[in-house]
């Protein structure tokens, strides 16, 4: 067992849950989706893309720019709420809040291919 | 530009920054989430507001990196000012972490190294003349440098000695010469420096080792099948390996070509001084050999690896010659015309220093080589003094010395070299000479008048010319017009026809056939080649001759033909009255 795996598949894995908690609930729902989930999964997705710098194989590549992706979506989504919260003063409408989730919703997707990765690529290992 | 350069330069960057950038988000991220969950000032209702996660992310923008605007967006209660300051000191130091990376990653050596690089294969690769790659820029690497930028070639070095390549950056070339701190026997940097280009015509393998050198020709020819391949070596074993590889491969031996010269100038004083002449040496010139005296016995010091090439030459010579030197095992085989001992003064007389006519301090060792010429010439100062110049910072001292002829190894090799690229019919030419000295010595004496009478001078130019539309529009034109052009009407002066320019044609090449020393009647034809020697000053008039089509006609009648259609006009009226 080796260290650097242990928190390497760890941090990405947890990208991805913490991501998923966000995300479940009705999409317009503001009560469904906590901001303090948001602010875990956007620290835990840039944490995960430290992690995957200077990686020089193809699959560290391909792992690095799903943690981009999942990075700009979650910022992105961080954006909206921030935006209706101080600067509109809408606040969190049903029609925001599903923006919002949508966002983070593609940012799920980039965990998922991030997490299909590293577990395929350890299946294919064989040790 | 490789994408694995590309991958090293961005592998170091992230590499580098990747403790700093998962430090920076942590504390960021504790910082944050402790200013959104500690209890700020109570509002009208009297419950404690909370700071949002914006205005917490805004705080800390301006905090960590010591701004410093305040408390924005209002007042903090005193359980958010005790965490403003843990936020504080723990965030300013982590940015100071993250900056300290930075930097040092700028003076990274393996990234400046991975940069610089990357900088000379793109500059390489973007190059528009064609070059030659120099591996190795010691003396003679840097002597034939100089040589190729005079001769407007333009040159890419590899060298593995850094302090060498900053030596090369503070040259003022007439073409930017691109330098890598590299080691050329890893063949990356062979590609790097574009031996795989069109452009590239040959690459110069001039280091001092042996094995190297072998293994930087092996990997060049590998690489590129048709490329001119000049390799330095000093051991037969390793020639033969060289030569071995095969195509238009040459080897250049210092110790051989240096001994054949030292021998050249004892035996056959004429062929060296019109080689010195033709070289361009300071203060050579043709009206008087540079040693003017012949047979006699002479004393040679030191018997190495150089030595030993020099004596063989010079007995095969039967020119009588005593070896000095101080290891017993250099001297078997010769010991009845061997002192065995150091070259100091009471060894010489041993030799025979009162009686001979001339003294060769050849041993590796700047330092001997000085001081024995220098106690000799006290003894004998009729002596005719050769010393062998091994550095080329050394310079000045041997300026100075007494010295009747000064051999640079060095300054020899990339002599040759340069003649080999610039002017490869002038070796027919030298072995052309040694052929009439051989057959009938006087003859060269009539070659060496004619060089002095109709170039004359110090430092003459060398210069091949080929008959092409490119290069010589006008010969072309005449010569697709099948009108005879002749060698001699080319070299006319065109100020007064009946004068020639101060210049001779020694070597003409057609296809595979090369005349030394052509005729002037000589009939020209298209894609001919011929190696003029000139003086600098004459390339002007000679270049417009072969181009201007007025000229060349000048030339070739002796009358200028009105060129304005009124004059025109004129002359034929003229005729037809």
């Amino acid at each position: 067992m080796n260290a650097e795996k242990v928190v390497f598949s760890f941090i990405v894995v947890l990208a991805l849950t913490l991501n998923f908690g966000f995300f479940l609930g009705k999409m317009e729902d503001p009560l469904d989706h906590n901001i303090y989930v948001l602010f875990a999964t956007i620290f835990i997705n840039f944490f995960a893309t430290g992690l995957k710098l200077g990686d020089r194989t193809q699959i560290g590549a391909v792992l690095l720019s799903t943690s981009l992706v999942a990075n700009l979506q979650l910022i992105a989504a961080a954006a909206v709420w921030g935006y209706v919260e101080h600067i509109s003063g809408t606040g969190l409408t049903p029609e925001n809040t599903s923006v919002m989730v949508s966002l983070t919703g593609g940012a799920l997707i980039a965990n998922v291919i991030s997490v299909v990765i590293l577990v395929s690529e350890t299946l294919m290992s064989r040790r | 530009m490789s994408a694995t350069q590309l991958d090293r330069v961005s592998f170091i960057v992230l590499r580098n920054m990747r403790t700093p950038i998962i430090i920076l988000v942590c504390v960021y991220a504790v910082c944050i989430l402790g200013m959104v969950i500690i209890p700020g000032l109570p509002d009208a209702n009297g419950n404690a507001t909370r700071m949002s996660f914006f205005h917490a992310y805004y705080f800390l923008a301006y905090t960590a990196t010591t701004t410093g605007f305040g408390e924005l967006p209002g007042e903090f209660s005193n359980a958010q000012r005790m965490w403003a300051v843990v936020c504080l000191y723990i965030s300013v130091v982590t940015w100071l972490y993250a900056v300290g990376k930075i930097i040092s990653l700028v003076k990274n050596p393996h990234l400046q190294a991975a940069i610089d690089e990357t900088r000379f294969a793109r500059a390489v690769a973007k190059k528009i003349r064609n070059y030659y790659i120099v591996c190795g820029f010691g003396d003679t690497g840097s002597l034939l440098l100089r040589g190729l930028d005079d001769a407007g070639l333009s040159t890419v070095v590899l060298e593995s000695n850094d302090e060498r390549i900053k030596a090369l950056d503070l040259r003022d070339y007439q073409i930017k010469v691109l330098g890598l701190c590299a080691d050329a026997t890893q063949p990356r940097f062979l590609l790097e420096a574009g031996i795989e280009s069109e452009k590239c015509v040959g690459i110069l393998i001039l280091s001092n080792d042996e094995d190297a050198n072998l293994k930087v020709a092996v990997s060049a020819r590998i690489l590129r099948p048709d490329l001119k391949i000049i390799c330095r070596s000093t051991s037969e074993e390793n020639e033969s390996e060289i030569l071995a590889v095969g195509g238009d491969i040459h080897v250049v031996d210092p110790f051989r070509v240096f001994a054949s010269y030292l021998s050249m100038i004892i035996y056959n004083p004429t062929i060296q001084t019109i080689n010195e002449w033709i070289s361009g040496s300071p203060d050579s010139r043709l009206d008087h050999n540079i040693c003017p005296l012949k047979g006699g016995k002479w004393i040679l010091c030191g018997h190495g690896r150089m030595g030993r090439v020099v004596y063989k030459k010079l007995s095969e010579k039967q020119i009588d010659i005593t070896v000095v030197e101080p290891r017993a095992k250099n001297i078997e085989g010769i010991v009845d015309h061997a002192v065995l001992g150091r070259a100091n003064l009471e060894n010489l007389e041993k030799a025979g220093l009162k009686d001979c006519v001339g003294l060769i301090a050849g041993t590796d060792n700047d330092t001997f080589n000085l001081s024995m010429i220098h106690q000799a010439n006290r003894v004998n100062p009729a002596l005719f003094s050769m010393v062998r110049q091994n550095q080329h910072t050394n310079e000045i001292v041997f300026k100075r010395a007494q010295v009747d002829y000064i051999m640079q190894p060095s300054l020899v090799i990339a002599r040759m070299v340069l003649f080999m690229l610039t002017a490869p019919l002038l070796k027919s030419f030298f072995s052309y000479l040694r052929l009439v000295y051989e057959n009938d010595p006087s003859r060269l004496a009539d070659i060496t008048n004619r060089l002095e009478t109709e170039v004359g001078g110090e430092a003459p130019m060398l210069k091949t010319y080929s008959f092409t539309q490119k290069k010589a529009p006008a010969v072309y034109q005449k010569l697709f017009e099948q009108t005879e052009v002749k060698l001699g009407d080319i070299c006319r002066d065109p100020a007064i026809q009946t004068d020639f320019l101060k210049m001779v044609p020694l070597v003409h090449r057609r296809g595979e056939v090369i005349k030394v020393l052509p005729p002037n009647d000589l009939v020209l034809m298209a894609e001919d080649e011929v190696l003029f020697c000139m003086r600098p000053s004459q390339e002007v008039y000679f270049e417009a001759n072969i181009s201007n089509i007025h000229i060349l006609d000048y030339l070739l009648t002796g009358v200028e033909p009105p060129r304005g259609s009124f004059f025109r006009w004129l002359e034929r009226k003229g005729i037809a009255n």
